[in-house]
């Protein structure tokens, strides 16, 4: 599906990404990603329907999950995983993510502090239920 | 045999299969075949006790097994058994 190491995003679902950080700031905004040979091609904003704090945790609905895969089947795209926003904080895993998070599915967590994107970090389940950073550098198209 | 419906990132597990039919007249019964069949797949699935994963959703149909009756529900040929894992996470500590 992709590299172990290395996916990279076209810069128009990166744009997606990022606007929804700052759209929903401070709020964790999130979204699904789609693409295929390890390159996301199309990422897609979510509600969020976390019963908790909204500015500390993100969920999306069953209903989004098995819309995005239909979506997928219907494309020809690869469900390729997540994005959420860490609002003024790192982007990296929480014990949060880490507890929820599946195998074979990125990650992708942006950080966000005063309505500015500081950070944008790749994160795929290992073995071991534990977070390793990929490598994500911009593809132009 | 139900049918039980794989989510994309749980599909290594099965060979990439994204729909098996497996025996079983409980949802129960038909996660454990389905663990049999598949080991690899089971602890994602299930902790070590043998409860599933509270990120895991179990649907049969449109209905969350937890409307029905849990892991007892009863499931015939014509069922459908949706693996869906619960999307969540973010910045709480």
């Amino acid at each position: 599906m992709f590299s172990k190491y290395e996916v990279s995003i076209h810069q128009v679902a990166r744009n997606t990404i990022i606007s929804s950080a700052e759209r929903v700031y401070p709020a964790e905004c999130c979204g699904f990603m789609w693409g295929h040979n390890g390159i996301i091609t199309i990422a897609a904003e979510e509600d969020n329907v976390s019963k908790d704090d909204k500015l500390r945790s993100f969920e999306i609905g069953t209903s989004a999950f098995m819309a995005a895969e239909k979506f997928a089947d219907a494309s020809g795209l690869y469900l390729m995983g997540v994005f959420h926003s860490h609002p003024d904080t790192v982007a990296e895993p929480s014990d949060r993510d880490q507890e929820s998070a599946i195998p074979n599915f990125l990650y992708l967590i942006v950080a966000i502090v005063d309505h500015v994107v500081t950070e944008e970090r790749l994160w795929i389940l290992n073995d071991y239920r534990n977070f390793t950073e990929l490598y994500m550098h911009n593809n132009m198209t | 045999m139900a049918t039980v419906i794989i989510p994309t990132p749980l599909r290594k597990f099965t060979s990439n299969a994204s729909k098996i039919t497996i025996s079983g007249n409980t949802v129960e019964e038909v996660i454990q075949n389905l663990n049999a069949a598949y080991p690899d797949l089971r602890k994602h699935i299930q902790d070590n006790s043998g409860t599933i994963r509270p990120f895991i959703n179990i649907f049969v149909g449109e209905d969350d097994i937890r409307t029905l009756d849990s892991h007892h529900t009863v499931v015939n040929d014509n069922s459908h058994i949706s693996i869906i894992p619960a999307i969540a996470g973010g910045n709480a500590l």
